[in-house]
């Protein structure tokens, strides 16, 4: 349906843009953009070639630490809970020290089965809170969450603008996020089965915390490696 | 280059022009850099204004579009016109802008769902539309409606397009965009009675 005011508006585009930009604008990109009047010189010099290899040797290790932090973190309550798990069937009524053992364990059996050590534990670590006092939170949490994925997801799309350029680097950056990422949901898939709710979403709030400043780094190294391969190419344009 | 001839072609993309311009910036004719400016800067600024609706935002946000647009001119591949490729990062930063602001672009549909359809009455006929009094009503939409209305009816998006960009649903952004128009309509003939 075209109407009359999406008519106006098409005959009249023009007009619509008359507002112009502060000329300082222009000053401010120009001093972004051409580096060249700072005279900065490169500590070591590198071709882009070389910095992806750099950058994808460190996102693999920094990678590799968030995701192993995460695991040994919770070491310890997951031995706990694999190893209720392994025993109740001798005694069944075993006593209920730890909160551990205070998950229903039937639930808590058939989850297992599904879902990857490390998740069942993220929700057993700290004793449960005082219920109106989670809701609470919870509803700030989800709003946060919100927030993050929507980062997240907004990251994610200007990682996939490297595809193209480097399949290398994307597939190895984007393996790193989706590790996390994976956690995430199955995170996720346990919210509705556990009892502690706020423990989850903690872990699952951090978890995206941690993807985004994965994802930080990672468009932080593109742009380094961008730009080295810009001004290496000027360099190359004005000697020749 | 091989890989880029194979993806035009899956693609079935229409072969943009390279555009001298831009090819001269990749270059890195640092003069190119200042035509380009002059070319796009004003419609960009614009575009960026109608969604943070704040001259300084807006002006933050060109900065910030021009300077990864030069910086990222590798990336560029005439997949669409240049123009459209930097008035897209000026809309994704636009509405980064507004979600630092921590301005729900999503919530505006709940806390509006009650006070919707009993001015459906505002007739488009009625009205008379003037540039400027639509600037103004469009300054007084809440961000959430602002950016759909903006999106649709000044960037010329389709309605799966912004509801690409802003990462809602289609039937999200319908709504929406209803709502937001119906709102403009009413602001202009309160203006103009």
């Amino acid at each position: 349906m075209n109407s009359r005011l999406e008519q106006f508006v098409k005959d009249h585009r023009e007009e619509f843009d008359e507002q112009g930009p502060d000329p300082k604008v222009w000053e401010k990109i120009l001093q972004d953009v051409d580096p060249g009047k700072k005279k900065q010189t490169p500590l070591v010099k590198m071709d882009w070639r070389r910095w992806s290899a750099v950058a994808a040797a460190i996102i693999l290790i920094a990678g590799g630490a968030w995701f192993f932090s995460t695991r040994t973190g919770k070491v310890n309550p997951d031995v706990a809970t694999t190893n209720n798990l392994s025993k109740p069937q001798e005694t069944p009524a075993d006593s209920p020290k730890n909160q551990v053992a205070q998950n229903p364990s039937p639930v808590k059996d058939s989850s297992q089965g599904q879902i990857r050590k490390e998740e069942p534990t993220l929700a057993t670590i700290r004793p449960k809170a005082d219920e109106k006092k989670a809701n609470e939170l919870e509803s700030s949490m989800d709003e946060e969450m919100y927030h993050y994925a929507k980062l997240v997801e907004i990251k994610h799309n200007q990682l996939k603008t490297i595809e193209k350029d480097e399949p290398l680097l994307y597939r190895q950056f984007a393996s790193d996020v989706n590790k996390l990422d994976s956690v995430y949901h199955t995170l996720q898939d346990q919210l509705p089965k556990n009892p502690n709710r706020e423990q989850l979403l903690e872990a699952m709030l951090q978890n995206l915390q941690l993807q985004m400043q994965l994802l930080n780094h990672q468009l932080d190294i593109i742009k380094q490696i961008n730009h080295s391969k810009k001004t290496e190419y000027e360099k190359a344009y004005k000697t020749t | 280059m091989n890989a880029n001839a194979k993806i035009a072609e899956l693609e079935l993309t229409e072969p943009i022009l390279h555009d001298e311009l831009v090819e001269r910036c990749k270059r890195g004719d640092s003069r190119a850099y200042g035509e380009l400016y002059q070319k796009y800067s004003k419609a960009m600024y614009n575009t960026s204004l109608r969604i943070v609706n704040h001259t300084g935002d807006a002006e933050d946000v060109l900065q910030e579009a021009f300077t990864d647009a030069f910086r990222s001119l590798g990336d560029f591949h005439y997949k669409s016109t240049f123009g459209a490729w930097l008035k897209r990062i000026v809309i994704n930063k636009s509405i980064n802008q507004l979600r630092k602001r921590k301005m729900d672009l999503i919530d505006i549909e709940k806390t509006n769902i009650g006070h919707l359809p009993d001015e459906d009455g505002t007739d488009e006929n009625e009205i008379a539309l003037k540039v400027e009094d639509i600037k103004k009503a469009v300054g007084l939409l809440p961000n959430g409606y602002r950016t759909v209305l903006t999106l649709y009816l000044f960037e010329g998006y389709d309605q799966e397009e912004i509801a690409e960009i802003l990462q809602v649903t289609h039937g999200t952004v319908r709504t929406q965009y209803m709502r937001a128009k119906q709102k403009l309509l009413q602001y202009l003939k309160q203006g103009a009675s």
